[in-house]
């Protein structure tokens, strides 16, 4: 098999999962153009490199990481311009009303975090997934990603403080 | 908490990955099935606004505009490190050396690391990771003016945050910058009116 996807393996890809995957770079990247501009981005990605999207057990799952990475750079990119998300923004995200202040917060940093704690983020406060789920996909103990998101939820505080004493190291 | 699928199991439903009890949750409650049915007029929706064809030709062209800009940047690189090489060969022909004096009194220039709550001085063999905060310390013997900047390994130029600038005698703690993910191997250049310094930033 070619390690490329083909052209009609994306545009199946496209058909099928095109729309929640949108979804998803919204939910990290709030509403805009940045969403539409990084599913483009992503599906660079997935062409190049998505030989082995065609194993893998959960194609929504592999797809979702993808376009996790490919966010993670933009939010990245945001940041080196000085860019803030906009409040309003966190209106289009889907996690319950009181996780979306810690939420709005860990996006600030989140591209500052290393992948697997990225990774433990997205699933937390996106996916909403339970510590049991975050330590089965990350390979973390339970107590582990209880440690790690006790973590986030601290650096969250943090920089809510620092934000408010209008401090900051960059 | 609900006890309704999170959004992330009713996406997986809508694109054919049901998780097992799904389909019995579904079958009594209308609220999840409005959702489902939203996101197929979504993808319906996505589908009109930007048909297949033509979202894989925009993808298409993003991709050779990346291949056409990595190619260029070799090509730069290259070409930017050979003009590099002559250079520094005509400076050691052609260049008087430095006096002695002024040699002894060069700038001094530490770089501190921010990686989560600590801050520490980077060691001569340290490296740095993406989303590393740095700052650099430079110690002047006179005021005068300062560039900096950054090359890294594909050979992206990024002058560090507020360009040239006139800086006093004595140590000057610039403001700080973050390493960018993924984290490219770079070289930090300073160059003041009589002396450049060069520091390496290997990523771990």
């Amino acid at each position: 098999m070619p390690s490329e996807l083909t052209d009609q393996e994306i545009a199946a890809i496209y058909e099928q999962f095109g729309a929640v995957l949108l979804r998803r770079c919204r939910r990290l990247l709030g509403d805009g153009p940045a969403a539409e501009d990084a599913l483009h981005e992503a599906f660079v990605k997935i062409w190049r490199y998505g030989a082995s999207y065609r194993e893998a057990s959960s194609r929504l799952s592999w797809l979702y990481r993808a376009v996790d990475r490919v966010c993670f750079d933009a939010l990245a990119a945001r940041a080196r311009r000085g860019e803030q998300p906009i409040a309003g923004e966190v209106e289009s995200l889907e996690p319950p009303r009181d996780r979306v202040e810690d939420w709005q917060l860990v996006r600030l940093f989140l591209h500052r975090l290393d992948e697997r704690l990225q990774r433990v983020a997205v699933l937390h406060w996106v996916d909403e997934m339970t510590q049991d789920e975050i330590a089965r996909a990350t390979g973390w103990s339970r107590q582990t990603v209880c440690k790690k998101l006790e973590q986030l939820r601290d650096r969250a505080a943090r920089l809510a403080a620092r934000l408010r004493a209008q401090e900051s190291w960059v | 908490m609900t006890d309704h699928p999170r959004p992330l199991d009713l996406e997986a439903y809508s694109v054919g990955e049901a998780l097992p009890g799904l389909e019995a949750h579904l079958e009594r409650c209308a609220a999840c099935r409005d959702q489902i049915a939203a996101i197929e007029r979504e993808r319906q929706a996505l589908l009109a606004r930007l048909p297949p064809p033509r979202f894989i030709a925009g993808v298409a062209a993003r991709r050779a505009a990346a291949d056409r800009r990595a190619r260029r940047l070799r090509a730069a690189t290259a070409g930017g490190l050979g003009a590099l090489a002559i250079a520094a060969v005509a400076a050691v022909l052609v260049l008087p050396s430095a006096p002695a004096a002024m040699r002894a009194k060069g700038i001094g220039v530490e770089i501190f690391v921010k990686r989560g709550d600590l801050v520490a001085s980077l060691r001569a063999d340290g490296r740095v990771r993406a989303g590393d905060g740095l700052r650099v310390s430079l110690t002047l013997p006179e005021a005068q003016r300062v560039s900096l900047w950054f090359v890294d390994a594909h050979g992206r130029v990024d002058p560090y945050p507020g360009g040239m600038r006139e800086l006093p005698a004595g140590p000057n703690l610039l403001s700080g910058v973050t390493v960018d993910r993924p984290c490219v191997d770079m070289v930090l250049i300073i160059a003041t009116r009589d002396a450049r310094f060069e520091r390496t930033l290997p990523c771990e």
